[in-house]
């Protein structure tokens, strides 16, 4: 039997006194309502009104239960409003921390799309994290290469890239009057093992000093830097056109960029589906194309 | 600059390359130094050819040992490669002990320091140095040993690796026996110094031997670590290299035409996994040049 419209019979007829008012208010003929309760009462295995007067009035038992249909019946409008808030949030994307135009664009392009997505920028390590505590419904993690659905090669950017694309070319040598050594910025979205270890071996392979990499700073210190001395920062060439600077990709060693959707285990597997429709828009965000 | 900032700038450069340093720079004429950390015990690598050699012409100056005697050298199937000097002799060869000395200290050959060995083993090299009252360096074991670590049995291909492992040993207590101070020939910065100090004012050491030796060092092919910093014309440098896993030394005298002599030492363990550092020994060179500044200032 349908519990919830028998309780919504039951509470409806209590609270106006009469089976007419009460299925009227409750926009069912006078016989369902009087059916429901008979049902309920069976259920329940009480008579819930005293049917002997004109007005109808609660028996003991239907006052002891009253309480409880009021509260099953509220539970149950809470639980529709919250799958109608649900169905209308947007879809949480963990994604790498880019500018503000990048990721503006990007939801444009969703929406545009009809997906309604809600970008939260974080870095690496953290993106597995917020699809793992649900925080977010889908995320995309930084993977090597071979994994990859989008992969990016990274370059380095700056006011006079090497034309080589080699790490060689920053060694200064013997000569001191040549001015500060020229660094490498490794940005956070690269401090994972199968972008940053290479670099590094890369790195001593070709004499560079250690301090010639910096790894760790944050994107607004590395692209300050960047912007007003020698240094070189390693990135996807989409970074480098949005900020004017200078791009040659990185030949020795080559370095990508490997991207991969994550969803909770338990999750919500047709949000992938989110992503096929969004396949062009996410691979602009990420500089894969 | 002071002093104590001297050293500290001094760390500090060494540090930005990747090394951990000791260095000791003394004038041989007023005894002044300028010093890092160089009591500091460190593997010695090709620097024991320096007490070898030493100790080999102090017997011949006695006439235990006759510099003349032919040594023969045996054919070799597969010679050392990457190397000069007799270790990439393929034929057979004959070569006096006194020439085998020149090799062993100008072209650092490690066949020519073992032949040597042979005659004079390390026990022995230990007592003359002994005799001489020369101490603080430990001579141990022949050379063929230092050619004889991870590098080589990882090849050419994962020297990254190797150095990787060498320099993770130290930090992890596991024994690698070339880095072991209690295994390896070993010495500290200062005690080379002295050593050099001995070959270049009198000492025990016979005059005529130590002038054969300092002749030696100034025959040093290997002129890519303090060299470019500290020769020149009117400055003449002798020395001796020593290279090993990440070890990187060179211990040796510059006399200058104005009539300054300055023994400089330098020993350090570098922390970045490549063989090949030009920027490292650029850094030493510079540092070197820095202390002798000092000193001269």
């Amino acid at each position: 039997m349908d519990v919830l419209a028998a309780c919504r019979a039951f509470v409806s007829v209590s609270s106006h006194g009469s089976f007419t008012a009460g299925a009227s208010a409750a926009r069912i003929p006078q016989s369902v309502a009087s059916r429901r309760v008979a049902a309920l009462e069976t259920h329940l295995g009480g008579r819930l009104f005293d049917r002997t007067s004109r007005t109808v009035l609660l028996t003991p038992f239907g006052r002891q239960v009253l309480a409880s249909a009021r509260r099953l019946l509220d539970a149950a409008d809470a639980f529709e409003d919250d799958a109608v808030r649900a169905r209308s949030l947007p879809v949480r994307l963990a994604v790498p921390e880019a500018g503000a135009l990048e990721t503006a664009r990007f939801v444009a392009a969703a929406r545009a799309a009809g997906v309604d997505v809600q970008p939260v920028a974080a870095p690496p390590g953290r993106r597995a994290d917020l699809v793992r505590t649900h925080e977010v419904e889908l995320a995309l993690v930084a993977v090597p290469a071979p994994d990859a659905r989008w992969r990016v090669p990274l370059g380095l950017a700056g006011r006079r890239p090497p034309g080589s694309g080699r790490l060689a070319a920053l060694r200064r040598g013997r000569s001191r009057g040549a001015g500060p050594l020229r660094r490498v910025w490794l940005l956070p979205e690269d401090d994972v093992p199968h972008v940053r270890d290479p670099v590094i071996r890369a790195r001593d392979a070709a004499g560079l000093r250690p301090g010639q990499l910096v790894v760790g700073a944050g994107f607004v210190e590395a692209l300050a830097t960047v912007l007003t001395g020698d240094d070189l920062l390693l990135c996807p060439q989409s970074h480098a056109a949005s900020t004017g600077l200078g791009w040659t990709a990185l030949q020795v060693p080559t370095v990508l960029r490997g991207y991969a959707p994550a969803v909770p285990r338990a999750g919500v597997v047709d949000v992938l589906d989110v992503l096929d429709v969004l396949d062009a828009a996410v691979a602009d965000l990420l500089g894969a194309r | 600059m002071s002093g104590p900032s001297v050293v500290r700038d001094a760390r500090a450069r060494l540090r930005d390359a990747g090394l951990h340093g000791t260095f000791l720079v003394r004038d041989l004429d007023d005894g002044a130094e300028v010093v890092v950390d160089a009591d500091e015990v460190l593997p010695m690598a090709s620097l024991v050819k320096v007490p070898l050699a030493v100790a080999t012409l102090e017997r011949a100056a006695r006439g235990a040992l006759d510099l003349a005697r032919p040594v023969e050298l045996p054919a070799q199937a597969t010679p050392a490669g990457g190397l000069a000097g007799t270790v990439a002799f393929r034929h057979p060869a004959t070569i006096a002990v006194e020439d085998l000395l020149h090799l062993a200290v100008a072209v650092s050959d490690n066949r020519a320091a073992d032949a040597l060995f042979d005659l004079t083993p390390p026990a022995d090299v230990a007592v003359e140095l002994d005799r001489l009252g020369i101490a603080g360096i430990a001579v141990r074991h022949v050379v063929a040993e230092l050619s004889d670590t991870v590098v080589e049995l990882l090849g050419p291909e994962r020297v990254n690796l190797a150095h990787t492992l060498a320099i993770g040993a130290a930090t992890t207590g596991i024994p690698v026996t070339h880095l072991d101070t209690t295994r390896a020939n070993s010495c500290s910065a200062r005690a080379m110094a002295d050593l050099l100090t001995a070959l270049w004012r009198p000492s025990s050491i016979d005059p005529s031997v130590a002038q054969r030796v300092r002749d030696l060092m100034g025959s040093s092919v290997h002129r890519q670590r303090l060299a470019p910093d500290l020769a020149a014309d009117d400055a003449r440098w002798s020395s001796k290299t020593g290279t090993v896993l990440n070890l990187r030394h060179e211990a040796g005298v510059l006399e200058l035409a104005e009539g300054r002599t300055l023994a400089v030492v330098a020993m350090t363990a570098s922390s970045v996994a490549a063989a090949v550092q030009p920027e490292a020994e650029a850094v030493m060179g510079a540092v070197a040049r820095e202390l002798v500044e000092f000193l001269l200032g």
